[in-house]
């Protein structure tokens, strides 16, 4: 069985599986519970200057039959006193030695203020901080949260205040709602930070009641955006963690937080240069035993794959990302439909006829049944038709040999500049 | 017509230039297409040029592997002559 245990910027845990701080951490008999459950790490809701919250707190967003595909929450950081959250902690790491607990923290903007926490929190044995610069509602306009971490100066200062008074590592969970996340990033790590976790929440609005025309979630007939997160968050977290994993300023290790609901989500963020990964949304949905399958579904696939360590995965698709200007031009694919499992439903023939590059065509064989065929000289390799089509299996996307040797749009706007080019 | 039968053509153009002698001296991109200009010096060492529009995106992007081999004989021969 391969080894699970990670090390992320010295804070060590049984396996990569960390709860997110969240509602699922607001408590030390939750995140006990957690830990019984198997999680190897949580990250404490977030404690800082008190507030209160409103009720009606979150939205679900279901797609089809999929229940859950978002979610979204109004909630504010932990309204419980500091005190009462220290006892627990405390506790709860006497119980549990060898599970990563991280506290979050949020305060505002001053460095008196981030020392005074710091070393409260500290105090009570914690392995770890992450602080807080992304949650994107409610604090934000008191300044805290998204609002300080859209502003590279403010992440970097704070982290530097942050470590002048911490003796353990220091996380930056980083906001999504930034055009470009690296700035942040980089950021933190000239402020000092040991390792970075992202994606925190999406700004968003879940919908609008079309009798009440109440939003929703509403309180007492008004809404306000919310963070949005969920399986549908996902690949907007998983290009902003490859953009921070390839960048060269980012030398830290990253925590991967978006949309994370089972071990193959968990893999594909490890693959793509998290050390570990936070979840929430898929323990709020289902229940904090769904690591246990996390837990067998991992240790599984790195046994399939020969890997002894989870460590041996880590960052090994990073290589394999890049810019769109860097990719071959003259890599061809084309679709071809296998019409012994094909059901003619069509759909792939609309698809492309309407939206696409009309190349699959209609046919009727000697007996009068109808097949579908693709015309590949005109087929872009578009992918359309597969990802329509209602069975698996039937459309498979085929290389075809190259026309040429492989070609960048980058080298070829070089070699157009070296016979001399205009436009 | 399909755009792959046009470019067909504009690929047989190419291709019978490059084999007449022609190499790619300039390329020009406009939004209708891209203006390239192909030249040879014959037996009596007159220039001769020849220019072609490629319209399809399958057409600029071959010429554009084209040029590339080019530039790379064009390379490897300054480097076996020095």
């Amino acid at each position: 069985m391969a080894d699970l245990r990670t090390d992320l910027a010295g804070i060590r845990s049984p396996n990569p599986f960390w709860l997110a701080s969240a509602p699922p951490t607001n408590t030390g008999y939750q995140v006990q519970r957690a830990f019984d459950a198997g999680w190897g790490g949580a990250v404490w809701k977030t404690l800082g200057s008190l507030v209160i919250n409103t009720t009606s707190r979150y939205g679900g967003y279901n797609i089809g039959n999929q229940r859950v595909a978002g979610f979204n929450n109004i909630e504010l950081i932990s309204d419980r006193p500091l005190e009462v959250n220290l006892k627990e902690i405390y506790e709860t790491k006497k119980m549990f030695p060898n599970h990563a607990l991280v506290v979050s923290l949020m305060v505002e903007p001053k460095r008196e203020a981030w020392h005074e926490i710091v070393k409260r929190v500290e105090a009570v044995g914690v392995d770890g901080l992450e602080l807080n610069f992304g949650c994107p509602h409610g604090m934000a306009e008191r300044g805290m949260g998204s609002a300080s971490g859209q502003v590279p100066a403010l992440v970097e200062a704070q982290t530097s205040w942050v470590k002048e008074a911490a003796q353990t590592p220091v996380i930056v969970k980083l906001t999504p709602n930034i055009t470009d996340i690296t700035a942040t990033a980089v950021a933190a790590v000239q402020g000092g930070a040991d390792a970075i976790s992202l994606i925190n929440t999406i700004n968003s609005l879940m919908g609008v009641d079309l009798d009440s025309w109440n939003t929703i979630p509403q309180v007492a007939g008004k809404g306000a955006h919310g963070g949005y997160c969920g399986p549908a968050v996902k690949p907007i977290a998983l290009s902003m963690l490859a953009e921070c994993a390839r960048h060269p300023q980012v030398t830290v290790p990253i925590s991967g937080i978006g949309g994370v609901s089972t071990w193959k989500d968990a893999a594909e963020f490890l693959l793509m240069g998290a050390t570990g990964v936070q979840v929430c949304t898929a323990a709020m949905h289902h229940g904090f035993r769904i690591v246990e399958d996390m837990i067998d579904g991992l240790s599984n696939y790195l046994d399939e794959k020969g890997l002894t360590s989870v460590d041996e995965l880590i960052g090994k698709s990073v290589s394999k990302y890049t810019n769109w200007g860097d990719l071959d031009l003259n890599y061809r694919i084309v679709a071809r439909i296998n019409t012994e499992t094909c059901i003619n439903c069509n759909k792939c023939h609309i698809a492309c006829e309407d939206t696409s590059h009309q190349c699959i065509e209609r046919h009727m064989d000697v007996e009068g049944k109808p097949y579908l065929k693709v015309r590949e000289d005109d087929c872009v390799g578009c992918n359309l038709c597969s990802i329509v089509c209602p069975v698996d299996g039937v459309i498979s996307m085929v290389e075809v040999p190259p026309e040429a040797q492989p070609m960048t749009w980058n080298e070829r706007v070089k070699a157009l500049s070296a016979v001399g080019s205009g436009n | 017509m399909s755009s792959w039968h046009e470019y067909m053509k504009e690929k047989a153009t190419i291709n019978d230039l490059i084999a007449k002698g022609y190499r790619v001296t300039k390329v020009t991109e406009l939004l209708d297409g891209d203006d390239v200009r192909f030249e040879r010096v014959s037996g009596d060492g007159t220039l001769e040029i020849e220019e072609l529009r490629l319209l399809t995106a399958d057409g600029r992007k071959y010429l554009g592997s084209v040029l590339i081999a080019q530039l790379r004989a064009s390379s490897a021969s300054v480097s076996s002559v020095s």
